[in-house]
């Protein structure tokens, strides 16, 4: 039950100034894996952002009584990549031509040969490699915050893998996760 | 060499605390969304007290291409009340589509390679105390309270569940989206031009609106090659 108690001198509920402090501590991250999901594209990360952050707000009870706040949050953040009811996230189909070979702010990120990589691949198979090989979330985790079982993440993080090795155009030494989750990969019988 | 999380770190950049006024914008979006939920639950509420006019419509779980199915549920509630009226589309045609009709006093908002947006027209003149960025029926890009015709690649959906329709002279697929209803629209053996409501208009109106749209082959061949997703 969202608790609707209102500061007097604010006149913000209760949920408005938790979530205005759950902003101010958490956006710069959001973004940070917002830009990661949308294959670095700038305008469509804060889209992403902006999206999940009312529907956190919306169901601001709900994410308070979550038993893993982070894992909910990569919850909605996937959900919204993913939203068949938003053409947002469709403008990364983009037909062959006649279109910028890149688009939005993805012009100034630091690696567009990735950024490009990433634009290859579908948006939960996108996800599933930036949660495993940035964030070194198991496959448990990873599975969660995708809403597919653990052998899902583990044929779409593989099939990734082998993806970004074609795309960039490098030895697969060249394209590997951290030690960590190398470590994690063969613990659970995914060698990559 | 360069290991990928190097990559990422590099890609998603620098983490910078967010602004007063963007923190305070996100809570405003917030609120707004909570007003539009309630605002809808109590239309609802009385819409389903007009039994009169009520009309459901039952959903089949064909495949597209699939000739068998089975009767099942939701419902999209019709109301002569509340609906809309189409009309005949007169102004400049888009790029690539061809719009035989749409709602009484809309618009299309937005026409470029990935599609329309049909807006209500009270989208085209925001008052001074509207600040377009912050109030999405302004965004052409959000599809609330709209209709978005846009082409896919069948390749991306995966089976398609719905009730199989006519279109004109193309199979198509209804189904619906929480309140929004989609129109798939198979115009290739690669590609839908998918057709979104957002708006209150009947089942036969959809189809209206659907069997009135062309689409011009180089839209859907240029889509059909498309890659990514």
């Amino acid at each position: 039950m969202v608790n609707v108690k209102r500061n007097r001198g604010s006149g913000r509920t209760e949920r408005d100034e938790q979530f205005h402090d759950f902003v101010a501590d958490r956006r710069g991250h959001l973004f940070h894996t917002a830009r990661l999901l949308t294959a670095g594209d700038a305008f469509l990360a804060e889209d992403l952002v902006q999206t999940a952050l009312t529907k956190l707000y919306v169901s601001w009870a709900a994410f308070r009584r979550a038993d893993n706040p982070d894992g909910y949050v990569r919850r909605v953040l996937v959900n919204v990549l993913t939203d068949e009811r938003s053409r947002v996230w469709r403008r990364l189909e983009r037909p062959v031509a006649d279109i910028p070979e890149r688009s939005g702010a993805a012009a100034d990120d630091g690696d567009p040969e990735l950024s490009r990589a990433l634009q290859e691949l579908p948006p939960k198979m996108r996800a599933a490699v930036v949660f495993r090989f940035f964030y070194d979330l198991d496959v448990a985790e990873t599975a969660e915050a995708l809403g597919c079982s653990i052998g899902t993440v583990k044929s779409q993080t593989a099939r990734a893998l082998d993806k970004l090795r074609v795309a960039l155009a490098e030895p697969a030494a060249q394209v590997r996760p951290s030690r960590d989750v190398i470590q994690r990969f063969q613990q659970q019988g995914m060698s990559s | 060499m360069m290991d990928l999380h190097t990559r990422f770190q590099r890609l998603g950049g620098e983490i910078e605390s967010a602004a007063a006024e963007v923190i305070e914008a996100d809570l405003a979006r917030g609120r707004r969304a909570v007003r539009r939920r309630r605002t809808a639950q109590t239309i609802a509420g009385s819409a389903f007290g007009i039994a009169a006019i009520v009309v459901t419509f039952s959903l089949t779980g064909a495949t597209l291409g699939d000739s068998s199915g089975t009767e099942r549920v939701p419902a999209v509630v019709q109301s002569t009340t509340g609906g809309l009226k189409l009309v005949d589309y007169s102004g400049t045609q888009p790029k690539y589509f061809t719009i035989d009709k749409v709602p009484e006093g809309y618009f299309i908002q937005n026409d470029d390679e990935g599609g329309l947006t049909i807006a209500p027209n009270s989208a085209q003149n925001p008052g001074p105390d509207v600040d377009p960025s912050k109030a999405p029926l302004y965004n052409p890009r959000d599809l609330g309270g709209k209709i978005g015709i846009y082409l896919e690649r069948k390749d991306s959906r995966g089976a398609v569940s719905g009730e199989k329709v006519a279109v004109g002279t193309h199979r198509a697929v209804m189904h619906p989206i929480g309140p929004t209803w989609q129109l798939l629209i198979s115009v290739s053996p690669d590609v839908y031009a998918t057709v979104q409501f957002d708006v209150p208009l009947s089942r036969e109106q959809m189809l209206e609106v659907g069997a009135g749209l062309q689409v011009r082959q180089e839209a859907i061949d240029r889509m059909a090659a498309s890659t990514g997703k």
